[in-house]
């Protein structure tokens, strides 16, 4: 069970350790293909040690959480954020 | 008016289970006690986090069953042959066991009363849960929007809420509709098979109607839903989805 996608909804814990807001309407670009939709949206693997993100159009890693001793970090691949507030 | 944090850290916070429901054979409610718990919107989920003896930890989310207007936290778990959470939450668990949890979780498969309607939501099997935390808050917040809500489900004897679904049916404006995909009870209304495009042109508002639409469910179902909709012309961001694997949650 812990190889199965699912999508960004699940990761929105993870997401939110790592960034200390809530993430998944944020509107995420995948800089592979250009593919933009919010978080939520995006196909998430949630396996130890981390949450992998992908891009539903091009399967591109966007982001990977992993929860480190001194606490979570966001590892951001191919995706370009808004920049600011959202 | 404050909601729930968008902002700082999200905590472990340990409940206490008062009451536990069967659903169905694979599937049961808990009921929890949260001393801190900051209130919540319907759709919003929980991350479960259980710790064995040797210090391995599992962790699952969990869609409220509860609305934000019941005043307890409800989650509604269904077993899945292969899992590690869920057969002790669903199983093991007793009144007046802790658990640890952090949440409320989520703002993109929210829905509250002031979004409006009306509301189409699909449900494929426990998929169903986050919608009764919307309708229970629809139904708090004195009706209003005009909802459809269609569920898929393996079996009759699959079906959750079943009471609850055909108390809320009653009231005006709730059109509540089932398929079945494996086995019906004869006579049987619904429909009986796997949803696909035609079914959901039957259910669905048309999008001069302009809907708001939730989908939840495995994934195949709610691509199937949610490929259906943007065909018949729905706007794609008025489309909310959750899918959460291959079989169940």
């Amino acid at each position: 069970m812990t190889t199965t996608a699912v999508d960004g909804n699940a990761a929105a814990g993870a997401l939110f350790e790592a960034y200390g807001r809530e993430m998944t309407l944020v509107v995420a670009t995948c800089t592979a293909c250009g593919q933009a939709g919010p978080l939520a949206e995006t196909v998430a693997y949630l396996q130890a040690p981390g949450v992998v993100l992908r891009c539903r159009r091009c399967d591109a890693v966007l982001i990977v959480v992993v929860a480190h001793q001194g606490g979570t970090v966001a590892h951001e691949s191919s995706v370009r954020l808004p920049g600011g507030d959202v | 008016m404050a909601r729930a944090a968008v902002r700082g850290r999200l905590n472990w916070q340990v409940g206490t289970v008062v009451d536990l429901i069967d659903e169905s054979t694979h599937v049961r409610s808990v009921v929890l006690d949260l001393p801190d718990w900051p209130g919540h919107r319907a759709g919003q989920h929980v991350d479960v986090r259980l710790t064995a003896e040797d210090g391995y930890q599992a962790q699952r989310s969990y869609s409220l069953a509860s609305s934000p207007e019941d005043g307890q936290v409800v989650l509604t778990v269904e077993v899945l042959d292969d899992g590690e959470v869920s057969p002790y939450l669903a199983g093991e668990l007793q009144v007046g066991d802790q658990l640890e949890l952090r949440g409320p979780i989520g703002g993109y498969f929210v829905w509250t009363a002031d979004l409006g309607g009306p509301l189409q939501l699909f449900a494929g099997g426990s998929g169903v849960v986050p919608f009764r935390a919307m309708l229970r808050h629809r139904a708090a917040a004195n009706g209003g929007v005009p909802v459809r809500l269609l569920y898929s489900a393996r079996r009759l004897e699959d079906v959750i809420y079943r009471d609850e679904l055909g108390r809320l049916a009653a009231n005006g404006e709730t059109d509540i509709r089932f398929t079945l995909t494996r086995e019906w009870p004869d006579p049987w209304g619904g429909y009986r098979r796997r949803v696909d495009r035609e079914m959901v042109e039957q259910v669905a508002w048309s999008p001069e109607d302009r809907p708001l639409v939730y989908v939840c469910g495995p994934t195949g179902f709610v691509e199937t839903v949610a490929d259906a909709m943007v065909e018949l012309g729905h706007d794609q961001a008025a489309i909310r989805t959750e899918r959460f694997g291959p079989s169940g949650g």
